[in-house]
């Protein structure tokens, strides 16, 4: 009788992410396939590309790893002050605009000519997903028990020695899985790759648009389109290899120690890497917010953020899209809490049943969960052009409509948003809820009364990072954002594709804004768990 | 709550209804700019109300066009180039043929102030680029991501028949591709804002026009032989809600005051004989001479940027 109600239940969040997702895409893949694939002269473009974006995914990814994982060790493994201000200033780029990393890697670059355009997407990516792998390493790290690395410590084995043969085999799952995640993440970074590549330098994702949009290539553009979803299916299943779960966001308190002095190397290390590839680049687009173009200290940037820019270039003003971004933002976050809380609900309840042990699932829970993390690793431009050609005839309304660029970032906040809730649902210890049924409580209430209860923090911060998606969100407002409709990053491109008489320090100051938002909040949802933890 | 949910789904009803007056939607590339002024005139000389909708580039905006040709996302569209008239064409977009409204011609622009200090002749024609004297000065567009670098792309296609030799000593030359037209003038040429390192750049006739000294003496010229002369199109859209505002719309864009708009507000010149501002007759004045016209770049365009991208190594 439950198990049949929680089937009917899986309806919802399955009919949803089929209409809004899989619909335009396979819309999008049968316009492409119409004539056969692979048509001669072609080939050789696809494998370049595709060799291209599997490169600088695993060189970034690389490098993340090699500085994340002495940062995890750092802000997960050991106590210091101000340690949780740390965590959550690294966790800053990961929820910033990608256009906002592109700038402060630009800026970065600037003393030096600027970078080569592969050096800088790869730096980008690094900057990007760092906080990635601190967090799902750290959080890792901080579960396994103190004891026998202290054991080798006292048999005379150095830090740097114990982690190595010790820490690290322990933390392979969490390793794989982050890798896994950050290559996703990596190969699909369509802003960064856009604003950094300045054309000359393609990954699967902008050779997508140039394809469809500019030679209006269907089937070239289907067949980079299938390869992003085998990349991305094949990256999920090794992030899920041997149960780990990958999208670490939550940091729940764990096993650590004071900071003593053999730590200082590494510290040291930590903090450059920190500086060197967070601080320095994102405080650089800040600062120079504050000056003009020939480098004078000055406020004008902000006050031309009234206008809309040098020969009115911008459809609408910095205010009405911003009032745009804010209403995409409010409906984009309730329906990620609807169907995100439900999916997480009914993924757990599936665990549960089946006594899993945590994290563990079978392969029906891998699939239901794979199919709403899809989202994250398919390109935009698709989802964008999916809608465009499926929403004809009658549905021609809700294509033209705001409604739909809300609709589709929700989709893309949903997978992030699983993975905050799903693993605090699963966590509320079972003694409550069985005690709660033995009072006579009905599976609703229990999940009314103590599940949402207790899982209000998680809740809470899901709904900010949901938020954060669609505040971030360029690829497919760009593509579906008409006229009056244009959100703050699409307005941030406009701006930094026209460079020149104003326009840039525009962009600086708006980015400088972006970026005290997104920090505030990531604070935020920080604190506020930290007093409900204690 | 219940009060909030009807209040929302009022709020959501009204937004919903028309207001009444009929409105007329225009699809336009990113670079289109209009004038509160104007866009007043037209919705009270016809009566409809104006909606503008930016779709991108040239590019991305005509295949936006052809993929939802059954029903529109706009009534007229202007922008249309004749790089990209074909594809309108042959998808058969537009309803009546397209209207020319407006011309650019692609020539290059010299910084006059770094030539004048290294006692540098003036290239006579861009084929002159590949010059050893011009080593490392001439930033150009990308032709993959730039309509103003397929132009030009095009024009070499025009003047030699294999321009592949000519474009192989340009690459070795030190030319610098950038990735659209307002990172090249904007951030590499020396001779605007962005104050950059490449006195010579692939722009337009017209952009001499805005680069004047204080006492009105240019800064910049163009290179006004061989050009390619890019025209502007607009039309009624197939299928499209409100035909009759999309023919009106066309209409007001040959108008006379939206024709003598055309150079202040997007560095065109008009087609219609309405005159040029007084720094433009002086300084930015259409090319000489300009090649390229009986091309068909859309037949050619994927073997021209293969060949392109073979040279310059990009995959496409």
């Amino acid at each position: 009788m439950l198990h049949r109600k929680h089937k009917l239940l899986w309806l919802i969040p399955l009919g949803f992410i089929g209409l809004t997702f899989f619909y335009p895409l396979i819309a999008v893949l049968n316009l492409g396939f119409g004539s056969h694939l692979f048509s001669a002269g072609n080939e050789q473009g696809i494998f370049s590309v595709l060799g291209f974006t599997i490169w600088q995914a695993a060189i970034s990814t690389g490098l993340a790893i090699l500085l994340g994982i002495p940062a995890a060790y750092l802000f997960y493994r050991k106590l210091f002050p101000g340690l949780r201000t740390l965590r959550a200033i690294i966790t800053v780029p990961f929820m910033l605009p990608s256009l906002i990393i592109a700038m402060a890697i630009i800026e970065m670059g600037r003393p030096f000519g600027g970078f080569d355009p592969v050096f800088a997407i790869i730096l980008a990516n690094v900057l990007a997903n760092f906080s990635v792998v601190v967090r799902n390493v750290g959080s890792q790290w901080q579960s396994i028990d103190l004891a026998q690395e202290e054991e080798a410590e006292l048999s005379g084995s150095g830090r740097f020695l114990t982690a190595l043969v010790i820490s690290l085999p322990q933390l392979t799952t969490s390793i794989r899985s982050t890798i896994a995640i950050v290559m996703l993440y990596c190969a699909s970074s369509y802003g960064i790759v856009l604003s950094l590549g300045g054309g000359r330098i393609n990954t699967l994702e902008t050779a997508l648009s140039i394809s469809v949009l500019q030679r209006l290539d269907l089937q070239h553009g289907a067949a980079l389109a299938l390869l992003q979803i085998c990349i991305t299916v094949f990256a999920f299943t090794v992030s899920r290899w041997g149960g780990a779960n990958p999208l670490t966001l939550d940091s729940s308190a764990g096993n650590s120690k004071a900071l003593d002095k053999r730590d200082l190397p590494i510290a040291i290390f930590t903090f450059l890497v920190t500086a060197l590839f967070v601080v320095i680049p994102l405080g650089l687009v800040f600062a120079k917010a504050f000056f003009d173009s020939s480098g004078n200290f000055t406020f004008i940037n902000f006050l031309l953020l009234e206008t809309r820019g040098y020969r009115d270039l911008l459809n609408i003003s910095l205010l009405e899209a911003g009032f745009n971004s804010l209403r995409n933002l409010l409906v984009a976050s309730v329906i990620a809490l609807i169907i995100g809380t439900l999916v997480s609900y009914l993924l757990a309840h599936r665990t549960r049943s089946r006594n899993y042990k945590k994290n563990k699932t079978d392969l029906i829970g891998i699939t239901l969960d794979g199919i709403f993390l899809l989202p994250v690793g398919i390109s935009a431009v698709v989802l964008g052009l999916g809608y465009l050609i499926s929403l004809n005839g009658n549905l021609a309304g809700i294509r033209s409509s705001w409604f739909v660029v809300p609709l589709v970032q929700s989709v893309l906040a949903i997978p992030l948003f699983i993975r905050i809730v799903y693993p605090t649902l699963l966590a509320i210890a079972d003694n409550q809820r069985e005690q709660a049924y033995t009072d006579g409580a009905k599976s609703s209430q229990v999940f009314f009364l103590i599940d949402l209860a207790i899982a209000k923090p998680a809740l809470r911060a899901a709904l900010a990072y949901s938020a954060l998606v669609s505040l971030g969100e360029f690829g497919v407002a760009s593509l579906l954002s008409y006229g009056d409709q244009t959100t703050v990053p699409v307005l941030l491109y406009q701006l930094i594709a026209r460079p020149g008489n104003g326009n840039y320090q525009m962009a600086l100051a708006l980015a400088a804004l972006l970026f005290v938002i997104t920090t505030i909040t990531v604070l935020l949802i920080d604190n506020e768990r930290k007093t409900k933890r204690s | 709550m219940k009060r909030i949910i009807a209040l929302a789904l009022m709020a959501l009803a009204l937004s919903s209804c028309s207001t009444g007056v009929k409105s007329v939607s225009l699809v336009a590339h990113d670079s289109f700019v209009i004038s509160d002024d104007l866009i007043n005139k037209f919705e009270k000389d016809s009566g409809y109300e104006l909606k503008i909708i930016r779709a991108g580039d040239v590019g991305a905006m005509t295949s936006k066009l052809v993929l939802t040709k059954d029903s529109p996302i706009a009534d007229a569209v202007y922008g249309i180039d004749n790089t990209f008239a074909p594809v309108a064409e042959n998808n058969e977009i537009i309803d009546g043929g397209l209207t020319a409204i407006d011309y650019a011609d692609v020539c290059f622009n010299v910084d006059l102030e770094y030539f004048n200090q290294n006692n540098l002749a003036l290239p006579t024609s861009w084929i002159d680029l590949t010059e050893s004297k011009y080593k490392n000065l001439t930033v150009i567009e990308n032709p993959n991501t730039s309509s103003t670098g397929l132009a030009f792309l095009a024009s070499t296609y025009a003047k030699f028949n294999n321009p592949e030799k000519w474009w192989i000593s340009l690459r070795d030359n030190g030319v610098k591709v950038a990735a659209s037209w307002e990172d090249a003038y904007y951030t590499d040429f020396s001779g605007s804002a962005g104050k950059g390192k490449y006195p010579i750049v692939l722009s337009y006739s017209s952009s001499p026009a805005d680069e004047v000294d204080d006492a009105g003496n240019p800064k910049t010229q163009s290179l006004s032989n061989d050009c390619f002369r890019q025209t502007e199109y607009a039309g009624v859209l197939r299928n499209s809600q409100n035909s009759a505002g999309a023919k009106a719309l066309v209409e007001f864009l040959l108008s006379d005051a939206f024709q003598k708009s055309l150079p202040e507000s997007m560095y065109v010149y008009p087609v219609k004989d309405v005159g040029l501002p007084k720094s433009w007759a002086n300084n930015a004045k259409p090319a000489r001479s300009f090649i390229g016209e009986d091309l068909d770049i859309q037949a050619n365009r994927d073997k021209w940027l293969a060949q392109y991208n073979y040279i310059f190594d990009v995959a496409p």
